[in-house]
């Protein structure tokens, strides 16, 4: 039961970082101000850190970060996971405890 | 008015002052960085007529991994070049991105230039990919630069004040701020009576 639970906010901690990656990737210009979306085609959904760029990484990081309300960028330099179920265990870790069945 | 960050949440840019002698090459030498160019590159693209010049280092351990320079200031032109370096074995996670862009601000908050050139050998220069494309390439130089018995091309990039202050400064700014001084700084700006709003109030007494 608790690994199910467990199991469920690793689930919905892991979609948030796709979704948080995927816009980073296709509107990360706009946050900088030139949006340029001609290559719009060819941009490949991330799926691992590897795929996103050092600049990717800190917006993603800051969206998390205020998605959940936790400090995240400070202990980063200790995370040495390269793919997004690494990440939301990171995430998670940091996440206070929440009785089983919340949402 | 933009504020000159050397320190974000978890990067710390320390004035280099070497003594007399040693170079900031030298520096980093010791502090044993991986990948550092060699003594020829260093000193055509990051080390002649410096303004100023810091060590990177790392919060959590003081470890120095990266340095910073900026140089060839001309006021007249209002411009001047900036470089950097970060040790990619201990710099990761976002790190180089971060002292990329304090470099950026450092320079439009210290001095009055309206644009910042940053001279490089690499082609794929993390700072100039997808997601931060406020930087515009604005030459090749073919076969500029000796090094190591090679002749590399130089690509020089720039970055303009107007876009900075518009977009760049905010990124660095929530960078220096944990996510509840955010929310807080967000929330007082909400709050914040607008100049119509205070028009209004000023036409009700």
């Amino acid at each position: 039961m608790t690994e199910m639970f467990v199991s469920d906010q690793k689930k919905e901690v892991r979609e948030q970082i796709e979704r948080e990656a995927l816009k980073i990737v296709l509107f990360g210009s706009y946050e900088l101000g030139i949006p340029d979306l001609t290559d719009l085609g060819e941009i490949p959904e991330p799926s691992d850190l590897g795929n996103l760029d050092s600049f990717s990484i800190i917006l993603l990081i800051l969206a998390l970060e205020d998605t959940y309300g936790v400090s995240l960028l400070d202990d980063m330099a200790g995370f040495t996971g390269r793919n997004f179920d690494d990440l939301a265990d990171f995430v998670i870790e940091r996440l206070p405890p929440r009785a089983e069945g919340q949402k | 008015m933009l504020f000159p960050h050397t320190k974000t949440r978890r990067t710390l840019l320390r004035h280099a002052n070497p003594p007399e002698g040693v170079t900031a090459h030298d520096l980093l030498l010791k502090a044993e960085l991986n990948d550092l160019p060699s003594a020829e590159v260093f000193g055509a693209l990051y080390s002649k007529e410096v303004s100023a010049q810091f060590l990177v280092e790392r919060r959590d351990t003081d470890r120095v991994v990266g340095y910073v320079s900026f140089h060839h200031l001309d006021l007249s032109g209002q411009h001047m070049r900036a470089s950097f370096l970060t040790d990619p074995a201990v710099a990761g996670n976002g790190l180089g991105a971060e002292v990329t862009l304090m470099t950026i601000n450092y320079a439009f908050a210290m001095w009055n230039v309206r644009k910042i050139y940053f001279w490089t050998t690499e082609t794929d220069f993390d700072v100039f990919r997808t997601a931060f494309n406020a930087a515009h390439k604005e030459a090749t130089l073919p076969e500029h630069l000796y090094d190591r018995g090679v002749l590399r091309d130089v690509h020089i990039y720039a970055v303009y004040r107007e876009q900075w202050e518009e977009h760049g400064a905010e990124l660095l700014n929530k960078l220096t701020q944990g996510p509840g001084e955010r929310r807080k700084a967000a929330s007082t700006v909400s709050a914040a009576p607008t100049d119509s709003t205070e028009a209004s109030e000023g036409e009700k007494s």
